[in-house]
Formats: structure tokens, sequence, C-alpha cells
């Protein structure tokens, strides 16, 4: 009697441990993508979106977006080694969200926009020695969620929404001589809210959405010879999900990268691009809320996506990604 | 009756294991910790830094939102300022500053040589 309800204890005891076992294994297993989120500093309180920025060095800039309330003109730096912030000269220009941001030979620049009333056409670098803002030309023809990008000792913008319509037209900065020029060639059609990352010097563009159509297509761009070319759509294989606006672009060590965004809605996926086999490999999802019009800061071997808004709740977190890495839910 | 008192000592022991792994389990967080400020002294002039716990949030050499590179006048002004943006974090607010908090508080743009 006394064996057998031992024997009973035992097993139960056993059958728990098991059971308990075999639900963290299987919470692990569930998903196979790599890639690791680690938590960083929680920008307390100044939650954003619509942001611009540039990443020069070790340190990450943003400034301007939009609260939910107000349109901004504080900026900031991200100190990616010390992991704090430190709030900078003020942004000299109106108050905007959707603007582009982006970095020629050391220098950022940040321009048009949106003021909540108009597009914008103004613009302005910061010179991160002297923390300060000096105006440059304007763009030719004022846009809000256009691209931007520096390559070359050049910066780029195109694409966008004027008020009235998309646009597909691309412009060319010369620092040297302070103009811009029109950059005739882009192939795709006209958009908002796309996304561009570059990789040795090739920028790749893709994404957007234009009459509530999420394109497929996707460019590189050469700045030696100032010509674009088109590469797989972005719905070649049947597993892809890369279709979306609003998203974040960045690169790590030679791959680049597509995440957050609006799809129907905020979303967190993220995709890696090869640019060597051209094809695109689903990693693990944002770890913090789904958000789109966030921020990236890569140096290009770390990377941190952080601020955006899901819905109308405006974001402060700041997460690290590491695209080669397990996942881990703990850090 | 001495294996139903085991029986109950192993469930008794069982369930403070799995509590333990829980509590073990869980990430352990400053977010309790509360704000502080540092004044930082630059020789020529103040900054400050806000911390929660060990951990810097805020490092501020300059006068938050003015151009170029004014450090604070005096230690005092310095830790004012510091005080501002943790009164602001603290109500839940955006640690931004604006140059009419600065006015208002009568931070002047120091370290004029």
């Amino acid at each position: 009697m006394m064996n057998k309800r031992k024997w009973y204890v035992y097993k139960i005891t056993g059958m728990l441990i098991m059971a308990m076992v075999f639900t963290s294994c299987s919470s692990e297993d569930e998903d196979d993508d790599l890639g690791n989120w680690v938590d960083k500093s929680v920008f307390d309180g100044s939650a954003r979106s619509s942001i611009s920025g540039f990443t020069i060095n070790n340190v990450g800039y943003m400034g301007v977006g939009y609260d939910g309330d107000d349109y901004l003109s504080s900026f900031w730096a991200y100190d990616i080694e010390g992991d704090y912030w430190s709030q900078k000269a003020d942004f000299p220009g109106v108050a905007r969200n959707a603007a582009v941001g982006f970095e020629v030979d050391g220098v950022g620049y940040i321009g048009s926009g949106y003021d909540g009333v108009d597009e914008l056409t103004d613009f302005y670098k910061y010179n991160t020695a002297s923390n300060t803002w000096t105006e440059i030309a304007p763009l030719p023809t004022a846009r809000r969620n256009a691209v931007g990008f520096g390559v070359n000792s050049f910066g780029y913008v195109g694409t966008g929404y004027d008020g009235e319509n998309d646009r597909k037209d691309f412009w060319k900065y010369n620092p040297v001589n302070d103009t811009w020029t029109e950059l005739v060639g882009f192939g795709g059609n006209k958009r908002r809210s796309a996304t561009t990352f570059t990789i040795n010097d090739q920028v790749y563009l893709g994404t957007g959405v234009s009459n509530g159509v999420y394109l497929d297509d996707f460019w590189v761009f050469d700045p030696t010879t100032e010509s674009w070319t088109k590469k797989l759509d972005l719905d070649e294989e049947d597993e892809y999900a890369i279709q979306r606006s609003n998203a974040v672009g960045f690169t790590v060590n030679g791959y680049g990268y597509i995440a957050c965004g609006e799809l129907s809605g905020a979303t967190n996926t993220v995709w890696e691009y090869d640019p060597i086999t051209d094809e695109w490999e689903q990693k693990t999802s944002f770890e913090g809320a789904t958000r789109q019009d966030a921020i990236a800061f890569s140096n290009g071997s770390r990377v941190f996506i952080g601020m955006g808004r899901t819905g109308t709740l405006y974001l402060d977190d700041l997460d690290e990604f590491f695209p080669q890495d397990e996942y881990e839910e703990e850090d | 009756m001495i294996s139903t008192a085991k029986f109950w000592v192993f469930i008794v022991l069982f369930l403070a294991l799995v509590l333990g792994y829980s509590i073990y389990n869980q990430t352990f967080t400053n977010e309790t910790q509360s704000f502080h400020s540092q004044v930082v002294n630059l020789n020529d002039g103040y900054g400050y830094q806000i911390m929660r716990g060990e951990k810097i949030l805020i490092l501020q050499e300059f006068i938050p939102g003015f151009p170029g590179k004014q450090k604070f006048a005096t230690e005092a002004q310095a830790l004012k300022t510091a005080d501002l943006v943790i009164s602001k974090i603290e109500a839940g607010k955006s640690p931004v500053l604006k140059l009419s908090d600065l006015i208002e508080n009568n931070i002047s743009t120091g370290a004029v040589h």
C-alpha cells in the first residue's frame, strides 16, 4: 500500500516536471528566425514619431517629429557607446514631422516635411563639432514623407507627397556650391513613405504606398553612374511579406534591413536583404510594441531602433538589434 | 497516514520550486529606482547628468536647445536645470527643455570668457 502510494507520488511529480520542461522548450522553439532584440535607454517621456535624423560616427542624431499634440523642433543625440541622450541645439526651422534626414561627409541634413498645414521645402545642415545649424538652399519642390540619403559626397531626396500628389522625382544636393539639381531616371512609380538602405555605396529603395497600394518594386541606385536598376520584386517569393510603408531601413555588416512600418496598421516584422543573391529572409520581429514612423541609428555594425507610434500611442523606447543572434526573451 | 503526509510534503516542495524558479527567471529592472542629478565640472563651466540608479540617461555638457557649446556659468544653475528636467520626467512629460523654461529659471548662457 505504502509503496504503491509512494510510486504514485513520484509519478505525479515526474509528470509535472516533464510538463514544465516540455512547455518551456516549446516556447523557445516556436520561432526559428534569427535575430535578437535588447532593450536600451528609454527616452523617458519624449515619445514622438515621424522623426528625422542621421548617424555620424557613434552618435545617432534625431529631431523634429510629432508627439500626438505638437510638431516638435527639439533635437537630440544618442551616444551608442554610452547608451545616453543629450539635448542639442534646437532645429531652427518651423517645427515639423515627416522630414528627411541624411549625412554627407560627416555633416547632417534635415529638411522638407510637414508643419501641420503645409508641405515644406526649407533645408538645414547640422555641424556636430560646433553644435550649430545653418540654413541651406531649399528643395525646389515641397514634400513630406520623402526618402533622403547621402552617398558619394552628395545628398539625394526623392519621392514623397506634395500635398496633392505622390511624387517620383529625385533631387541631388551638392554641398560644395549649395545647389539642387533634378536627377532623372528613377523608373519606379510615384510613392510616399518609402525606405532606403545603403550597402557598399549602393543605395537600395523599396516599399512605400500610393493610392492605397503598397508597392512591390525594388531598386538599386549606383551613385557613380547615377543610374537606377530594378531588382527582384518584394513579392517574388510566396513567403515574402515585405511590402509596407513608413518602415525603417538600415544596414548591418553588409546586409540591408527593412523593419516595422505600416500595412493596414502598425507592423513589427523584419526582413533581411542579401545584395549578393538578391534574396530576402525574415528575421525575429521587433520585440517592443508594433510601430510605424520609427527611427533607426546604425553605424554599420550596430543598430538601434526606437520611437515611432502604434495607432495614436507615441513611443519613447529604443532597442538594439543583433540580426545574427538567437532570440532571447529576457534581455 | 505517513505516506499522505509525504505526498503533501512533495507537493509543497514542488510548488516552492516552481515559485522559486519563476522569481529567479524574472528580470530585475531598475524601474523603481528614483531619478537624480549630478553636476559635471567642465573646468570653464558646468554641465549635468540625469541618472536613474547607476545609469546615465541624459548627459548635458552644454545648455540644452542652445546653438554652440555654451556651458552653465554656475554649479547652481546646472543643478537647477537638471532638477527641472527630473521634475518633467517624474510628471510623465518630455524631458525637452525649451528656451522659455530657461528664461523662467533665470538660466543665463554662461561661461563667457
